[in-house]
């Protein structure tokens, strides 16, 4: 989800995915399933029955730090978009999470016993923020944008502290610190870069993902509520 | 490095740099042209610069437009008006009226900076520091920790800011983390 080359409706599919693979991610939670042949990214998305601007605007945010959608199509939007989240927090929850903890259980190991508890206590605190976060969002945040979109009558919800946003991306910071600056045993370097490989993987996901949550999901909440006059 | 327009200026200025103790030029330029380059090539400690070769129209920041890092420390050469804004991008200025030993303590009072900076960036954590560390991983509060070690609480956190700074760990947990990897407490310590 990083590049400097925008993203536009005529590109093949095919061709973006190997400027940079990340984009594999975007097409994936949006359903998109792979075997596109030659189709051009707005042949596929209308196959998939998804609009190509919000596609693009997603492919796009890490270069443009903005939406591109017009306010005009918001409500058509929020579905897919909600989607497009939920698919990543499984792919956090189910891959990414299980992922690093594997790979940080195998490098304590090596370490005395004291210091192989303190670090799955410390991943296991990171997990569960990380998940209640998760959690908080689609059982309040999601169910309150579709309802939104179906004009059915509910309270807004409470924000949750940004504080608790800012806790996990500390913990992640931590974590890679720990690792690079105060974990000895050169002779397991190379399971260490493959952990801190994952754990900066991890923190870019992220870091786009709450990009997409501010610069994209947010304005079109704004919009809905306004129209509901909630 | 000096890049200075006029001979007379440029010359005296070595004559005078190069009877500093510890101080050589090692590079002169008379103006800007590839000046980029030669920086991309080595970074002096110290770059003297005189300000009127920058164009007037483009009031660019000067460390942007050369590609100067912070480890190089930037000195007007002076001898007509400067622009305040400009005046205010350089560590220091050499005016033409000054005389060597000015030049000189100018000079040294800069190395003197950049060395007192540097050594504050490595610095350990001092035995204050690992004690409150200890504390902060064993689970205390800072109120807690405030009585054991008869300080402000004021003081607790600004012991706080500069383990998180040196160690560059925020959480408790992870701070613990780090207590134990340095052998500065065992897990049964831990609540």
């Amino acid at each position: 989800m990083q590049s400097k080359i925008q993203i536009t409706a005529n590109m093949k599919m095919a061709d973006i995915v190997h400027m940079n693979h990340n984009y594999l991610h975007v097409i994936n939670r949006f359903c998109i399933p792979l075997g596109f042949g030659d189709q051009s990214i707005d042949e596929v998305c209308q196959k998939a029955k998804l609009p190509t601007d919000l596609f693009l605007t997603i492919c796009n945010i890490n270069s443009l730090q903005k939406s591109s959608l017009s306010d005009v199509d918001y409500p058509k939007y929020a579905e897919k978009l909600v989607l497009f989240l939920q698919n990543s927090h499984n792919y956090y929850r189910k891959i990414k999470i299980p992922e690093i903890k594997k790979a940080l259980v195998s490098l304590a190991k090596y370490y005395n016993e004291n210091t192989e508890k303190a670090l799955a206590h410390f991943f296991n605190e990171y997990s569960s923020e990380v998940k209640k976060h998760l959690l908080y969002e689609e059982n309040v945040m999601f169910p309150y944008i579709l309802n939104l979109c179906k004009n059915i009558k509910q309270k807004t919800p409470k924000e949750q502290s940004e504080i608790h946003h800012q806790n996990i991306e500390d913990k992640l910071t931590d974590l890679k610190n720990i690792i690079i600056k105060y974990m000895s045993m050169p002779e397991h370097d190379m399971q260490k870069i493959d952990l801190l490989d994952k754990l900066f993987h991890f923190q870019e996901d992220l870091d786009t993902h709450t990009l997409i949550e501010d610069l994209i999901l947010s304005p079109i909440v704004k919009c809905l509520e306004k129209e509901n006059r909630v | 490095m000096i890049v200075e327009p006029s001979p007379i200026v440029q010359e005296g200025l070595k004559n005078i740099i190069q009877r500093i103790q510890d101080f050589t030029v090692d590079a002169f330029y008379f103006d800007t042209n590839r000046l980029t380059e030669h920086l991309l090539a080595r970074i002096p400690d110290l770059l003297l610069f005189n300000p009127c070769l920058l164009d007037p129209s483009s009031r660019r920041n000067i460390r942007q437009l050369y590609g100067i890092n912070d480890e190089c420390s930037l000195v007007a050469i002076e001898y007509s008006f400067v622009d305040k804004e400009i005046r205010d991008q350089f560590d220091a200025e050499i005016s033409i009226n000054d005389n060597d030993t000015r030049i000189q303590n100018k000079l040294q009072a800069l190395k003197r900076n950049e060395k007192t900076e540097r050594k504050n960036e490595s610095e350990e954590l001092t035995d204050r520091e690992n004690e409150i560390l200890v504390a902060i991983a064993r689970g205390l509060t800072n109120k807690e920790i405030a009585e054991k070690y008869y300080i402000s609480i004021h003081t607790v956190i600004s012991h706080r800011k500069n383990i998180v700074k040196k160690t560059g760990i925020k959480s408790v947990s992870g701070l613990t983390v780090y207590a134990l990897l340095n052998n500065l407490i065992s897990y049964n310590d831990i609540d």
